[in-house]
């Protein structure tokens, strides 16, 4: 793909996670202000009165996936980019770029994994299949 | 012919004649790499919720809230999502072409965009100082 485009989807990926980062830190982060507001739904980290009820959100799961992949691309492409403008061989830069893809490959792939196991199979029901 | 980069890392710390959008340049690569650090952290102890709530009890609660020094270290990284963020909205701005003026004739004494959109930086710093202050007060509980 060119680089302008690759640096375009950059850019988008970036307008996006305003939006959806914006959203998941108001949630996590001002729980104090969102109570005075009377939108808090208590400690965000709670497991059962927060965390479970998230991950049974079609809302929240849809933003989780949605966050992973936007968070994913413009970090590692950020990153390369970084990288890029080093004055190093070209051949390590490209390593680079092809390790960070396969970093990027990897985590996303765990962490899709995780969010749509928690959606479709919440605990304690997945926990029987893990064995954890 | 192009010019190299032979300052390499160092060059992000150097301003010369730039000025305040070069420091935000430099401030908003080190938010960026702290949290591309942080997020491939958390995809994993995040990931911890699929075990049951002990689990999650024991990474996230007990292991990472419980901690004053990560406490801290969240507020920190708090603080480099919103500096990139509201930073980086400023940039896409200006990559699209706002606050860049009208083009003018280059006559003595010369004025540069960035000249221009100084000003826009300015409201950014404040719009981060008022949202941070918020955050400081949800963080530590004096709100």
């Amino acid at each position: 793909m060119r680089e302008s485009k690759l640096w375009f989807m950059h850019i988008l990926a970036g307008g996006l996670l305003i939006v959806f980062l914006g959203f998941h830190s108001i949630i996590m982060h001002y729980d104090t202000v969102l109570g005075y507001l009377g939108l808090s739904s208590g400690d965000a980290l709670d497991f059962n009165s927060s965390v479970l009820p998230r991950m049974k959100s079609v809302a929240h799961t849809t933003i989780y996936l949605i966050l992973l992949v936007i968070g994913l691309y413009h970090g590692l492409y950020g990153l390369r980019s970084m990288i890029y403008e080093l004055a190093i061989p070209r051949g390590a830069k490209k390593a680079a770029g092809v390790f960070l893809l396969l970093v990027g490959l990897a985590v996303g792939a765990w962490g899709v994994y995780t969010i749509l196991a928690g959606h479709l199979n919440p605990p304690p029901e997945l926990t029987a299949v893990l064995g954890g | 012919m192009a010019k190299k980069n032979d300052l390499g890392i160092r060059g992000w710390f150097y301003a010369g004649r730039y000025g305040p959008q070069r420091y935000a340049y430099t401030i908003q690569r080190i938010t960026g790499l702290s949290i591309i650090v942080y997020l491939l952290i958390h995809v994993f102890v995040t990931g911890s919720k699929i075990f049951g709530g002990e689990t999650w009890n024991r990474v996230v609660i007990d292991g990472l809230v419980g901690n004053p020094v990560l406490h801290i270290g969240e507020f920190l990284l708090f603080m480099a999502v919103l500096i990139h963020g509201v930073n980086g909205f400023r940039l896409m701005l200006v990559e699209l072409g706002f606050f860049l003026g009208k083009p003018i004739r280059n006559i003595y004494p010369y004025e540069t965009c960035l000249d221009r959109n100084r000003g826009f930086l300015y409201i950014c710093g404040v719009v981060i100082a008022a949202l941070a202050a918020v955050g400081v007060g949800d963080f530590f509980k004096f709100i």
